[in-house]
């Protein structure tokens, strides 16, 4: 039987046997793929109680049926791993883009599964059904650019490389997974791989993905591009007044940044202006997101040479620079990145920087020097605590309260003064590298509470410096600010940042409140979406929202697609009342695996890949902590997120300060949705065998804690 | 077209060979020989198979069919649909068309507008009113919204551009407006050109409820008094550190 989207290969490789194997993996497609893949796999072949850096762990990299098939936006690849440095230690994931789980799909396989330990450096080499582990002892100890180099220059320049850098190598808690051109997935997943001495992998596939409905497939495509995507995030008004354009965003600082007189400035042989780019003027597409100039402003075009992106994505997010002022410091000056190694390099300097060659440009160039070290050494950020860390530290009086005096007088704090690109990187290299105390915060948030014995309050403070949306040790991303109780929800889920995407880009589309209102309205009903800073108290539809962007991500982890793109909430198209299609995943889904898919029978998949989450959550809080009480251990929400803005009251107009009682009544009604116990937060065993996980309710009685 | 629709002005335009540079690379080529044989000779005897072979082909549907019909309907163009053509290429270079200047460069320009006006084919053209005078544009090409934009631009009066965007921004999405917002395109006003506009709105009674505040960052908002609260404005005026 043809099997379509899928390749229906698993890949499995022993470390410590060098045995390689292939496995049917067709048992797990209830499962999607990607992530859903990689949370079956380590249920059943990893014990919770596994130290991530023993040999018995495990990692999957795996790609869904989707990625590989030419849908737009699906260049992305789920790693899956317990956590090493987040409250519980349990499951969570890497998620990476660029071109290397495509790559994967091309050799044959859905997923890699890794276990066992090398007894020495070793890189992985794939292509097609020919597996080798490689000698790695001359790249072990280089950055992942030059790691990544060298693997292409051995393995042929067909082949996709990722690597870990110094961070991975010294097991360095905050460690990431990097491609040379700076996608990487982060959560620890350079240190999991640096446990098994396994530097990097190297993927050449030359086959293809099966599609089951070609006819359709570009008939999707054509209908996404033509009617429904906008830009970056899916922003679907442009950021400055373009005249096809009805609304452009006021503040001027949205995704769909192209415009007008802003130009690629560096471009080879003359700078290329980015103009106009309707709506179903589907080849300018590529020219609305210039996320250099959203990110500083004007002055990023002097640097830039052009955007680049991932296999599949029509979007080009990732702003590729050559930034001439890094070469006075003996620094590299081409550097590309789209998210948070790029943004926040200037925290590391609270006292302010200087510009170097124009007006305004000293944030685009510390940050070209930040971020290109970052990813050098494998280094994560968790979503900016590490940066934030580091800021709080620097400011609260309290360094030498941490850091020894002969470490202290050893960091070049001149450098920081002046405004020296160099600091920034020396910074992050001490912390990859593990020396001194200083490297106490890549160890995680939570190490630096315990060690430095800041006590729960610390995450309770009300401070531009804590973000930390539980006490779990990571921050929020996209949370109250943009949905009130929806965003905090689902910030609430995982065992590390959530990364969802579903509420941001419709509340930070620039598109008037009336307007996206309509559109989420039309979807999930009456009094679903509020306007921004003017929040409703709690209600169904809200609950249908957050339930909706929760299994979403999944569904988009899994099968697998961007959710910095997906879903197409909402579309450009004045015709379409700026609304989009919430069925195009199901669609797609249908068109690829020829597996007859609806919006509903594949938010059902999606949803027993959440209640696997939440299943494998609640057991290692148990193993952990002794816990039988998700809704108490894991969802409990620090203070500062109801104690800010004194000025204000809980829902007056101009906040975003949460309610506590409102709260916990969110917490109800979701668990409720979610088929959970409201009391523990913990899924029963009639929900859990709704999604065929009878065997996860069963391990859940016997440690005492499936809900009575 | 390859690139979709071209605005003057914002694509680049490809600069093509010089004939006789073109001309030198093929002789060049055909002087090369191959496998020991002129080039030409057998490749020559291809030819008419080549030739024959998309002859026989089916004809391909046309991808671009408005386009052959815009040719058509050009052979039959009538003196309104003339005009219609030229606001029409206008609006697509995100500019709106003054009556008067039609009005000084036409001579039978009341009747070509009548005329207009009943032409079906012309529904898209439609017309906005400025201060000074009367506008047109295409709807095919320019949004209601933009030409109100357009007519501002157009008018050269900021303070009165101003006010109009801040009141409209805050009516319809509801946001204050940024100072900044009026330095970038289409407005391009400098930082002293906008400083002088809000000294008028301070002064002139009619833009009262035209309001400047700082939020934490420094970075100046306009909002419209009666349409939002300075509470909220400011509110919404604070951004989050963390957006990415």
């Amino acid at each position: 039987m043809a099997v379509y989207g899928w390749t229906g290969t698993l890949l499995r490789v022993n470390l410590t046997t060098g045995a390689i194997t292939t496995e049917d993996s067709t048992k797990y497609q209830k499962y999607i793929g990607g992530m859903g893949f990689g949370y079956r796999i380590i249920y059943d072949e990893v014990p919770l109680e596994t130290h991530p850096y023993d040999e018995a762990s495990k990692f999957v990299m795996a790609v869904g049926p989707l990625t590989g098939s030419g849908v737009p936006c699906s260049g992305r690849m789920n790693i899956s791993f317990l956590s090493s440095w987040s409250k519980g230690y349990s499951i969570l994931d890497a998620h990476m883009g660029g071109h290397i789980g495509p790559q994967l799909k091309y050799a044959g396989y859905d997923a890699l599964i890794v276990e066992g330990k090398s007894s020495a450096p070793v890189y992985l080499k794939i292509e097609d059904d020919k597996i080798s582990i490689e000698n790695a002892s001359h790249i072990w100890g280089k950055g992942t650019f030059e790691s990544n180099r060298i693997m292409t220059e051995e393995c042929g320049r067909e082949f996709d490389t990722a690597a870990i850098g110094q961070a991975g190598e010294h097991l360095v808690n905050y460690s990431t997974l990097n491609t040379s051109f700076g996608n990487s997935g982060g959560a620890g997943i350079g240190a999991v791989m640096g446990s098994k001495n396994l530097k990097g992998v190297a993927i050449r596939g030359t086959g293809s993905v099966k599609v089951a409905d070609v006819a359709k497939l570009q008939e999707l495509n054509n209908y996404m591009l033509r009617d429904l995507i906008g830009a970056n995030n899916n922003h679907n008004v442009p950021a400055v007044p373009q005249s096809w354009a009805e609304y452009s965003s006021v503040s001027g600082k949205n995704r769909w940044s192209g415009a007008p007189g802003r130009a690629w400035e560096k471009a080879p042989g003359g700078p290329i202006d980015t103009g106009e780019q309707p709506c179903g003027d589907i080849n300018k597409i590529a020219y609305r997101c210039l996320k250099g100039v959203f990110d500083y402003g004007e002055v990023a075009a002097h640097y830039i040479v052009k955007q680049g992106g991932c296999s599949s994505c029509p979007i080009r997010c990732y702003t590729e620079y050559e930034m001439d002022p890094l070469a006075e410091y003996d620094l590299p000056v081409n550097t590309s990145n789209t998210c948070m190694p790029v943004l926040y390099g200037t925290d590391f300097y609270p006292d302010g920087v200087k510009d170097f060659k124009y007006e305004g440009d000293a944030r685009v160039v510390i940050n070209g020097a930040s971020s290109h070290a970052q990813d050098d050494l494998g280094l994560w950020c968790n979503y900016g605590n590490l940066y934030r860390e580091f800021k709080w530290l620097c400011t609260s009086g309290r360094i030498h309260e941490f850091i020894p005096d002969a470490e202290y007088n050893s960091i070049p704090w001149q450098w920081q003064k002046d405004g020296d690109p160099r600091f920034v990187v020396e910074i992050m290299r001490r912390i990859a590298y593990k020396e001194g105390e200083l490297a106490v915060l890549g160890e995680g948030t939570m190490a630096v509470m315990e060690k430095w014995n800041l006590g729960k309050e610390w995450m309770d403070m009300v401070s531009a410096s804590n973000q930390n949306v539980t006490y779990n040790g990571y921050p929020k991303h996209h949370g109250a600010e943009d949905s009130a109780q929806i965003g905090q929800l689902f910030n609430l889920m995982y065992n590390r940042d959530c990364m969802i995407h579903h509420l941001t880009n419709v509340a930070q589309s620039g598109a008037p409140y009336e307007v996206s209102k309509s559109v989420m309205e039309g979807f999930f009903g009456k009094g679903c979406f509020d306007a921004q800073k003017k929040y409703t108290p709690i209600n169904a539809n809200k609950i249908k929202v957050a339930k909706w962007a929760f299994n979403g991500k999944q569904l988009h982890d899994s099968a697998t697609v961007c959710n910095w793109m997906w879903p197409m909430t909402q579309s450009p198209s004045k015709e379409r009342n700026y609304a989009g299609d919430l069925d195009l995943e199901s669609k797609f889904m249908s068109a690829v695996t020829g597996v007859d898919y609806t919006r509903e029978s594949l938010e059902f998949d999606a949803e027993r890949i959440s209640q696997m989450l939440r299943v494998m959550t609640a057991i290692s809080f148990n193993i952990h902590f002794g816990s039988k009480n998700l809704r108490e251990d894991h969802d409990a929400i620090p203070a500062w997120i109801f104690d800010k803005e004194p000025d204000f009251k809980p829902f007056e107009e101009g906040t975003i300060k949460m309610d506590r009682d409102d709260m916990e009544k969110a917490k109800d009604m979701f668990y409720e949705a979610m088929g959970w116990d409201v009391k523990t937060g913990i899924p029963t065993r009639a929900t859990l065998e709704k999604f065929e996980l009878g065997d996860m309710a069963d391990d859940l009685a016997k440690r005492g804690i499936l809900p009575r | 077209m390859l690139f979709g629709r071209r605005k003057p002005g914002f694509v680049q335009v490809e600069k093509r060979e010089p004939e006789s540079q073109a001309s030198d690379h093929r002789e060049q080529e055909a002087m090369l020989p191959e496998d020991g044989q002129a080039v030409g000779s057998e490749q020559g005897e291809e030819k008419p198979e080549l030739m024959a072979y998309l002859a026989a082909l089916p004809d391909a549907e046309d991808p671009f069919p408005e386009a052959e019909e815009e040719a058509e309907e050009e052979e039959e163009l009538t003196p309104a649909r003339e005009l219609a053509d030229y606001i029409r290429i206008r609006s697509g270079a995100a500019q709106v068309t003054a009556r008067a200047a039609l009005q000084s460069e036409i001579e039978d320009f009341a009747e070509r507008m009548e005329a207009l006006s009943e032409d079906e084919s012309c529904r898209d053209i439609a017309q906005a009113q400025g201060a000074k005078d009367l506008y047109y544009y295409s709807r095919n090409n320019m949004s209601d919204n933009y030409a109100m934009i357009a007519v501002l631009v157009e008018e050269k009066d900021l303070p009165e551009t101003i006010a109009k965007m801040v009141r409209f921004n805050c009516r319809t999405y509801p946001l204050p407006t940024p100072i900044t917002y009026f330095e970038r395109h289409p407005y391009y006003a400098s930082l002293p050109q906008i400083e002088r506009a809000i000294d008028v709105l301070k002064r002139e009674s009619k833009y009262e409820d035209i309001q400047v505040f700082e939020n934490s960052e420094g970075v100046r908002y306009f909002y419209a008094e009666g349409i939002m609260s300075r509470k909220y404005a400011k509110a919404l005026a604070e951004t989050e550190e963390f957006t990415d």
